[in-house]
């Protein structure tokens, strides 16, 4: 064993010539000279020994190597009358040796792992190595953050054909053929009487016709229009919501519109309500948010008008719960809705929305939105 | 719609003005502008921009020229001492031929900017010091018409070009010409809703800010009644009795009748000595505020009258019509004759369709209906004899004829939002009317009024001067209101609106304001109220009134009632969680979530390298694509991703990990019937698209497509089918400083996260060579595909597959580097989960404590095993499982659970003869009730080990 102390551990742990007591003045000296090896060992530096030299003096001391079991076995040549003594002077020694050993061990043993510590070090300074997390996309996100507040108001979610009957994405909503409001929407058509649906309010007419009032309930979920360019996209997603019950009114609907608000921003926010016109509800209104930015006082985003537009919303027409065949002397109802891809816009500060449609890592990492 | 507060003030409303501010300040300073605009915005119109027309001129003013001498070093240049206010005469030199001693001008000042960018600064001009520019129109942004406003500096007494007297001016040197001359103005840009045509012209406008400014508290002054020296010769009733009486006009330039083979309400009006004459200022400003052109005193006539009530009209120079067969002059509306020509007022020649209305004369089209004039006919200042059309053609036929010529007019603008029909004859008065104020010394001569009717059609009630919608019923003008009448009772506002917001009576002088007519009933509760001639196509009913009053007093006054809880609640569709969940576990394994617009061009299958376009199913075809090379809609989310990598590696991401979530779409419903027997034809692509799909489709299947609805006729729908479709690019690790090196993408990996991905729904697939018949089968790289199949209903279920793709498809792509990816039909998922959940006999418990709520450490063995190099991994795995299931654990009651067998190591190599593979394994048992002994183990080693030699013939390694 090489040694790293700058003494011998050999000589220290050298045992004592096999002699064996015979008398308790012999064995007092065995016992003593032991005890004194023992010491020396014990008083050398801890840090000086590494685990297995450590675990040598205790295999010294202690265990296999230790002379007191022989010394123990040799009990039997003692005269009857001093065995008990003698027995018990070793076993003295025993209990002494254990503890001491013991103790030096876990010095040594805490030593040698705090020399090893110390030599371990990193550098601060290389490079942390890239994480991959993936990401959802903006308007996902602004979709379920719009979706979780609805859920709590009592709003039950729900889905809708994209390619749709032309009755059910306009003559059920109150939209005539040849009605000046179907201009307003670029339609895309895929067949005689069939277009791709150009708002979720076509979710509308299906619940009602087919799951009945009193009703509750969202529809989030993609829409298409003709057109494209910097704030528009041909594909995009909308949020609807529609309560139908009795006894509905605009003042319900206000009060929605402040819980609901309030939740998507976490705050108390002002709402405006200007007049304006939708085929499917009557009044009608559309939805400013006070900027949250500049709260009011006018800002970029909000390109000075200190209001965002969120949206649109009304009593739903007598006509469209008519033509849905829900009874309009018995029930009224409410509906709003809401462009998610506009509200994603200005919650991540995004200028281009076509960029949203590119699926560039380097966005999606740069939003890292989980 | 662009709205000219001047025009307003003029002539319907005077606007209050701010108590404080002078009479002479511009009038965006006398008046309150932030009100008016807030009323409009309030009201339903948004205003889109505000214009203060001559706020860049305010160091423009009125000066007057005193002396002007020839520049002593220049020719064309005279140096002019202008007076710009009392006591202030500086010297300007100005090139302009007409500047001469007393003439009024425009002098810009030192420190104006004009519109072109000059900035005037005192300078020198040929040594010769000008403090000051004059201006001409143009400078101004003003425009020039050589023949009213001459060439040079603009004259400011000059009339025609919208000057003042001069005895006026004198008064006002030195003061902003703008201002001075008149020519300040706010303009509004309005956004006005389909359902509001009434909103299209000034005198709606004005009815829309006088109820706001009455509701606001300032709506003392009353509307103004039309100018009293613009009185017609002939009234509306007058014009109409005319009309109903008379069958052809007798007029200087003779005879002159009306025809109409399009039933399209009509009537003409024929007016003789006629002097047109040059526009007078005011009018010509009025409307080139508006960006109309000022033509002459008829045409600019015919015009004021559409800004002002958008009602459009159309004057013809009677003399310029060819004579009919008959010898009469004539105007008929018929439809055009296929390949007949008529040049327009804008000077284009167009070819017409059969389908296009037009009027004409005896030969040739003088005017396309509703939408532009005829060059031919225009009123020039020769004619004498004019005609005056009033014609109420369909919205849908104005707009079809607008957009096939590619021409939007005001007029046909108009028609297509919707005219109002019931002041037709009153607008003609107030036209005739307003000709003949403009005459500039003899009355003009009104001739008489006829409909335009075909022989035979009298009496002429047969044509009405209603909209389209309205035909068949009462034709009157005047007598049964009573189907434009609506009680409103006290109650309609608080059932709607859950609040009164305003007195009864408060409401009744709202929809006063608005042009309401109100009467009392035996019952105080009750209204009758007569819905003005033009609110009629939107207002029929209380609901209509109580938006009107909201409007009015603002919708954002409403006050807020909470809604009661829901008496139940309803689950949300069950598929949308479960999509939710896929793309959150999708991200966690690293995925970048994208969105796409859901097409795909009609190459798509080529450059995939697809058999057919129908592989996927029959693509949808849209009829008019918005993206002229992608007129499908997504059969596969596959191209659409691809395209998203090329971008990517493009733009310099080497690396990358995107999936997206959403529909494909068929033309075959969920029983498997083809939808749309014409599907794009349109694009030219229906003769491949209607080829009737040879190859299995498996997830690609119709049947398998989603039920997004529950209305009877569902099954008629094309298929809608969510899917996930995912692709990596680049290496799935890049060297860096703590590994060795890059680390490629491998197949496994993949199949390792999708098998993630269907743990979502439950579902464990099993890894199966992709069928030679696969739709993808040519995408996809021949050895690295795997078709992903679930065993559920008692037979294999194809969800999707996984692979590397084809690198044919991927350079068609421009993608170089290998690429790989996988697509599940997320339908197929959520129904095989709920099969199964049907199925099972309840949930199962799990849990990993002991029965006696002891959690033991679990206790693992590895293997070594010799076998055939043909010994598919899963029949391993699938053999371990089995033989410790049934002859270990259950054979010899050993308490204990296999959490997993799995595949740790494959060997070939020294120590292991050609053709066999060392496959090492590792069980993972979890001990159940007590802790398992070395007779447990054995028992195990021995059952796995005796079927792997049963059925593999494999050897223990030692």
């Amino acid at each position: 064993m090489t040694l790293t102390q700058d003494f011998s551990l050999s000589d220290v742990l050298e045992l004592p010539p096999t002699a064996a007591a015979s008398s308790l003045s012999e064995l007092q000296k065995l016992i003593d000279d032991e005890r004194e090896r023992c010491g020396k060992v014990i008083s050398l530096p801890p840090d000086k020994f590494n685990d297995a030299q450590s675990d040598e003096v205790r295999v010294r001391f202690t265990g296999r190597k230790s002379p007191l079991q022989d010394w123990l076995k040799s009990l039997r040549n003692f005269p009857a009358e001093e065995r008990k003594e003698a027995g018990a002077k070793i076993n003295q020694l025993k209990a002494f040796l254990e503890v001491e050993v013991e103790r030096f061990v876990t010095l040594c043993k805490q030593a040698a792992e705090q020399q090893r510590l110390n030599n371990e070090r990193i550098d601060l300074t290389l490079p942390l190595p890239e994480v991959r997390l993936g990401s959802r996309h903006p308007v996902a996100v602004a979709a379920q953050q719009l979706l979780e507040p609805l859920r709590r108001l009592g709003f039950t979610v729900i889905d809708g054909p994209e390619l749709e009957r032309e009755f059910y994405n306009f003559e059920a909503l109150n939209i005539p053929a040849e009605h000046p409001a179907r201009e307003m929407q670029d339609t895309f058509f895929i067949a005689s009487q069939w277009v791709l649906r150009t708002h979720t309010s076509s979710v509308q007419a299906h619940a009602m016709m087919e799951r009945g009032v009193p009703l509750r309930v969202a529809c989030a979920g993609f829409t298409y229009r003709n057109e494209l360019d910097l704030t528009h996209v041909p594909t995009f997603r909308q949020i609807e919501c529609l309560v139908v019950d009795k006894g509905i009114t605009l003042a319900h609907l206000r009060s929605t519109l402040n819980a609901f608000f309030a939740e998507v921003f976490g705050r108390p926010v002002k709402l405006r309500l200007r007049s304006s016109y939708f085929p499917f509800t009557e009044p009608s209104a559309e939805i400013d948010v006070q900027c949250q930015q500049c709260f009011g006082s006018g800002c970029r985003s909000c390109k000075h008008t200190g209001w965002l537009e969120m949206g649109g919303c009304g009593l739903i027409n007598t006509r469209v719960l008519e033509s849905c065949g829900v009874d309009s002397k018995v029930y009224s109802g409410f509906a709003f809705g809401m462009g998610v891809d506009r509200i994603a816009m200005s919650k991540f500060g995004i200028a281009d929305l076509r960029s949203l449609y590119e699926g560039d890592v380097l966005m999606s990492r740069q939003l890292a939105l989980r | 719609m662009l709205v000219s507060l001047k025009l307003i003030d003029h002539l319907f409303l005077q606007l209050p003005t701010v108590p404080s501010s002078a009479s002479n300040a511009p009038c965006w300073e006398r008046w309150n502008i932030g009100l008016f605009a807030e009323i409009f915005t309030r009201q339903g119109f948004e205003v889109e921009s505000t214009t203060r027309r001559g706020e860049a001129f305010e160091k423009v003013v009125v000066g007057q020229i005193k002396s002007a001498e020839k520049h002593p070093k220049a020719d064309k240049l005279q140096v002019c001492q202008v007076q710009t206010a009392a006591g202030d005469i500086r010297q300007i030199v100005c090139g302009a031929p007409n500047a001469r001693v007393g003439l009024f001008v425009a002098v810009a000042l030192p420190g104006a900017v004009l519109p072109n960018g000059l900035e005037i600064k005192a300078s020198k001009i040929r040594d010769v010091e000008s403090f000051g520019m004059l201006c001409s129109r143009e400078e101004l942004a003003l425009t020039v018409d050589e023949a009213r406003d001459g060439t040079g500096i603009w004259e400011l007494h000059h009339e025609p070009s919208c000057g003042l007297p001069e005895a006026k001016l004198a008064s006002l040197l030195g003061q902003s010409v703008f201002n001075a001359l008149g020519l300040d103005d706010v303009l509004f840009e309005l956004n006005v809703t389909p359902n509001r045509p009434d909103l299209l012209c000034h005198e709606g406008a004005a009815r829309e800010l006088f109820a706001g400014l009455k509701w606001a508290g300032q709506g003392h002054i009353p509307l103004k009644s039309w100018i009293s020296e613009w009185k017609s010769p002939a009234s509306a009733e007058n014009i109409l009795s005319d009309a109903r009486e008379r069958k052809f006009l007798e007029t200087q330039a003779g005879r002159f009748n009306g025809q109409n083979d399009l039933g399209v309400p009509a009537f003409f009006v024929g007016l003789d000595n006629v002097k047109v004459s040059v526009t007078p200022g005011w009018m010509r400003n009025a409307l080139e505020v508006l960006g109309q052109k000022s033509v002459n005193s008829v045409v600019d006539a015919c015009n004021l009258i559409l800004l002002c009530f958008a009602q459009p009209n159309h004057a013809f120079d009677l003399n310029k019509l060819n004579l009919n067969a008959k010898g009469d002059r004539s105007l008929t509306l018929r439809f055009a004759v296929e390949g007949e020509k008529f040049v327009g007022l804008d000077g284009k020649d167009r070819n017409l369709s059969a389908s296009d209305c037009v009027v004409a004369d005896g030969k040739i089209p003088q005017a396309l209906l509703g939408v532009i004039g005829g060059d031919l006919s225009k009123v020039e200042a020769a004619s004498e004899s004019l005609v005056l059309e009033f014609a109420n053609p369909h919205p849908v036929l104005v707009r079809r004829t607008s957009r096939r010529h590619g021409r939007k007019t005001d007029s046909s603008f108009a028609f297509e939002k919707g005219i109002d029909v019931f002041r037709r004859a009153e607008s003609a008065e107030k036209l005739v009317g307003l000709l003949n104020a403009l005459q500039p010394s003899q009355p003009l001569k009104y001739v008489g009024c006829i409909y335009a009717t075909n022989e035979g059609q009298r009496p002429q009630e047969a044509l009405r001067f209603f909209p389209v919608e309205m035909q068949g019923q009462e034709p009157s003008l005047n007598k049964n209101l009573r189907e434009y009448t609506i009680s409103f009772h006290e109650n309609d506002m608080k059932v709607r609106v859950g609040d009164d917001l305003v007195s009864f009576e408060k409401r009744q002088e709202i929809l006063q304001s608005l042009g309401f007519a109100i009467s009392k009933t035996s019952n105080k509760d009750v209204v009758e109220v007569l819905v003005p001639s033009w609110r009629r196509l939107d207002v029929s009913g209380p609901a209509d009134l109580v938006e009107e009053i909201v409007r009015v007093v603002g919708i954002d006054h409403v006050p807020a009632h909470p809604l009661s809880a829901p008496g139940q609640l309803t689950p949300d569709d069950a598929h949308l969680s479960l999509f939710e969940l896929t793309a959150q576990r999708m991200v966690s394994l690293g995925y970048h979530e994208t969105a796409g617009f859901h097409f795909m061009r009609a190459d798509d299958w080529q450059k995939m390298k697809l058999a057919h376009v129908n592989s996927c199913g029959e693509p949808v075809a849209l009829l008019n694509p918005i993206i002229k090379d992608e007129p499908l809609m997504q059969a596969t989310l596959l191209s659409g991703l691809l395209r998203k990598v090329a971008h990517n590696l493009n733009y310099g991401n080497k690396r990358g990990q995107l999936f997206e979530i959403s529909r494909t779409f068929q033309n075959y419903d969920v029983r498997g019937r083809r939808v749309f027997a014409d599907n794009g034809e349109n694009v030219g692509l229906g003769d491949s698209l209607k080829t009737p799909l040879t190859n299995e489709l498996y997830e690609y299947s119709p049947k398998t497509s989603l039920a997004l609805s529950r209305e009877e006729t569902a099954s008629h729908r094309p298929g809608e089918t969510p899917r996930i479709c995912a692709v990596v690019f680049g290496n799935e690790e890049e060297k860096e400083w703590l590994n060795t090196g890059e680390r490629e993408w491998q197949f496994h990996r993949l199949a390792a996260h999708v098998s993630e991905v269907l743990s979502v729904f439950g579902l464990s697939a099993q890894l199966l060579p992709l069928p030679a018949d696969h739709p993808l089968q040519g995408a996809l790289h021949p050895g690295r595909a795997a078709s992903l199949v679930v065993s559920a209903n008692g037979r294999a279920n194809f969800v999707g597959w996984v692979a590397q793709f084809h690198p044919a498809a991927l350079r068609a792509f421009e993608i170089d580097d290998a690429c790989l990816g996988f697509e599940l039909n997320l339908a197929t998922a959520q129904q095989l989960q709920k099969d199964i959940k049907e199925s099972s006999s309840g949930l199962q418990r799990f849990s990993l404590q002991s029965q006696s709520g002891v959690r033991l450490p679990s206790v693992e063995r590895d293997f070594a095993f010799l076998v055939d190099e043909s010994t598919l991994a899963q029949q391993l795995v699938d053999a371990i499982l089995s033989s410790v299931e049934s002859d270990a654990l259950k054979a010899k009651n050993i308490p204990a659970r296999i959490l997993s067998a799995k595949i740790f190591d494959i060997y070939r190599g020294q120590g292991v003869p050609a053709g066999k593979k060392s496959v090492a394994l590792r069980l993972t048992l979890l001990p159940t009730e007590r802790t398992l002994v070395e007779a447990d183990i054995q028992a195990v080693t021995e059952a796995t080990v005796s079927r792997m030699e049963r059925e593999f013939s494999a050897q223990l390694r030692g």
